[in-house]
């Protein structure tokens, strides 16, 4: 029997032939969906200058809203030329306590936005995150084909995907299920597994609070929202439906929204957001005493003259894997770093865990685009912590000589990495969890610099931790991973 | 709509888009078909690149129009499909192939996997994409590549029963 590759390939070979170029070089088929305008449904929604916008948009076409089907023209696909400036401030209160009703319809949403609009969010996204790159001026709506009251409408902005970061997301107003229910699945499935911008990348943060049905919130702080209004679900709460969805709009905090999603994931999803406290951001300048600290090089973790032993006390710690990859094992150019290792910090055996990444893997040993460069799994003996275990996470460039003729030596950052804003930080999640508990108190982003980033992870009680993480280069100087822990 | 684009254009575009076709429309058509199953799949992949010829003008300008061609295709898909929410099934393996080429358990373990696990397994194993490029065409991490990857083949295998490939 052929290998599976092989038989995939054969498979598909077989059932799934390509078309011909005079398939595809035709007129479209037209819809047999056309959209209408349906009755408005009261939903309160809204928080600071992003429903601004909307009900800027919103009030004249809700005034021109009729109750019976309207053919609409369709949305077609605008290429802009200008961009709207971007709103900064955001208003912390909730929309109810700013005394906004809006009324809405997901089929009103569809004629709200113009692609004008639609472009001023993505140039506000771009401006919060610090993004260099163009302003994408693609904008692609529904197909008209597809346009239809079942299924709503979307705006999607499809970025430079070769960009290292943010790349395309959606702004959509439609029932999605299908797409909750598989990353629900996927999350429940792997809790301990998930990084925020795995979901942020795929498109959605996905906050399903218990009382509000789809409810999604596509990367709060980028004011890009998507308010699903499924069909058969018509009632949604007005109240439930802005307190926590304007809530999460008015309060945006980048850090403990993503520490909160974190900690949902782990809880299977069945969370609320809870805005009544704050984050805790520490500056470098505050970390607590240096325990331990040095470079995991290219062949490791080092927080002594050997860096073969480890830590010689505190702490256990393997680096099960990092990856650096590539198309070109050969040439200089990096395209990926991922990260996988096991920290201990209780003194009671220790669990190696490997999820990718080990050479053995017949995976990726025949794919043959990653290059490990650490592989420790033999932590040295560990003492128990008894306080806030931190660790710091820093990726620097270095050079391309040092990983190739010199693995074992410690990194010099050579090359700046300024294609990187300060918060331009999406490709990497640090998430610590063990088996069965969310352990992690708080990821906060502590600094960064034209050629290097920080993260550091709490660990608020003894565990075993697994961290894993990914770095998405795209392009550049090859880098490195530098792991430092302190402890209070 | 916009009207035809064969009206406007010359060889060269054609030409164009000839080669983007030959290059670009396995690796769509095949993650969409992948995700969605092999009619929702193959209808929307064609009506994505049909509409990249109807916009081929602005297609061809773009960074990774391969990505967008196939991100067009995921949306149609999905609207084909939202309302569904039915598991993807694909057909039974043809008799063409008998059973020494392709394990006939093979289309069930695939419609066993998650979508997103299904396409990449599909992209990467199945038509040799690289995990780089297929992140490109998804529009996802590599990282997120590779795990959907290895809990694919490893689920696939364990559907399969296949213990050690051969």
């Amino acid at each position: 029997m052929p290998d599976l590759n092989d038989q995939i390939r054969s498979y598909f070979d077989e059932i799934d032939p390509p078309f011909t170029l005079a398939e595809l070089m035709r007129e479209p088929r037209r819809t047999q969906h056309p959209r209408r305008i349906m009755t408005a449904r009261a939903f309160t929604l809204t928080a600071g200058a992003a429903v601004a916008v909307l009900m800027l948009i919103g009030g004249p076409l809700l005034l021109l809203r009729g109750a019976t089907d309207v053919d609409v023209q369709p949305l077609a696909p605008v290429v802009l030329e200008t961009t709207t400036a971007p709103s900064t401030t955001i208003d912390p209160r909730s929309p109810r306590e700013q005394g906004v009703v809006f009324d809405f319809t997901e089929h009103d949403l569809c004629e709200w936005f113009a692609p004008d609009e639609i472009r001023g969010f993505v140039a506000d996204a771009y401006r919060a995150e610090g993004l260099t790159y163009p302003i994408p001026t693609e904008l692609v709506a529904d197909p008209p084909e597809y346009a239809s009251p079942q299924w709503g409408c979307s705006w999607g902005a499809v970025g430079a995907i070769d960009s290292p970061s943010l790349v395309t997301f959606d702004v959509s107003f439609s029932d999605m299920s299908n797409e909750l229910a598989e990353h629900e699945e996927l999350i429940r499935s792997h809790p301990g597994d998930w990084g925020v911008n795995d979901l942020l990348r795929d498109g959605i943060v996905l906050l399903q609070p218990s009382d509000v049905p789809n409810v999604y919130v596509a990367d709060p702080e980028r004011l890009l929202f998507i308010g699903h209004i499924p069909a058969g679900e018509p009632d949604v709460d007005e109240a439930t439906f802005d307190d926590h969805v304007g809530r999460w709009l008015g309060s945006i905090d980048r850090q403990r929204v993503q520490i909160r999603i974190l900690n949902a994931m782990l809880e299977g999803m069945n969370w609320l957001p809870d805005t009544s406290t704050g984050t805790t951001t520490t500056t470098p300048a505050d970390l607590p005493e240096v325990l331990h600290e040095g470079p995991y090089e290219s062949v490791g973790y080092s927080c002594g003259d050997d860096p073969t032993t480890g830590c010689d006390g505190d702490l256990r710690l393997s680096v099960t894997s990092l990856w650096i990859g590539t198309d070109n094992p050969n040439g200089p150019k990096v395209d990926f770093i991922d990260f996988h290792m096991n920290v201990q910090t209780s003194p009671e055996g220790f669990e190696r865990s490997d999820l990718i990444g080990d050479v053995d893997d017949p995976v990726h040993a025949e794919l043959g685009t990653g290059i490990r460069v650490v592989q420790l799994d033999s932590p040295p003996a560990g003492l128990d912590i008894a306080g806030e275990a931190w660790m710091e996470v820093t990726i620097s460039s270095v050079s391309a000589g040092e990983f190739a003729t010199r693995p074992a030596a410690r990194p010099v950052v050579t090359t700046p990495m300024t294609y990187r804003a300060p918060t331009h930080l999406d490709p990497i999640i640090v998430a610590a969890v063990d088996a069965t508990t969310h352990l992690i108190e708080e990821t906060v982003l502590v600094a960064t610099t034209d050629d290097m980033m920080q993260w550091i992870v709490v660990f608020n009680q003894p565990g075993t931790y697994l961290v894993s993480g990914g770095y998405w280069i795209g392009s550049g100087a090859p880098h490195t991973l530098n792991l430092s822990f302190y402890r209070d | 709509m916009r009207s035809s684009h064969t009206a406007e254009t010359g060889a060269g575009s054609e030409a164009a888009f000839t080669a983007f076709v030959y290059e670009a429309q396995s690796p769509i058509r095949r993650a969409l078909v992948a995700g969605f199953g092999i009619d929702v799949g193959r209808d929307a992949a064609e009506e994505a690149l049909v509409y990249a010829w109807q916009h081929w003008d602005r297609v061809s300008g773009m960074k990774n129009p391969r990505g967008y061609v196939y991100r067009v295709g995921h949306r149609m898909a999905q609207k084909m499909t939202r309302k569904e929410n039915r598991p993807v099934v694909l057909p039974d393996v043809p008799a063409e192939l008998n059973p020494v080429r392709v394990e006939p358990g093979l289309p069930a373990a695939l419609s066993a996997l998650s979508k997103r696990q299904r396409t990449v397994v599909v992209s990467v194993c199945g038509y040799g994409l690289s995990q780089a490029d297929t992140a490109r065409l998804l529009g996802i991490t590599r990282s997120s590549v590779q795990r959907h990857l290895e809990r694919g083949l490893t689920r696939l295998r364990s559907e399969m029963g296949v213990i050690i490939d051969a």
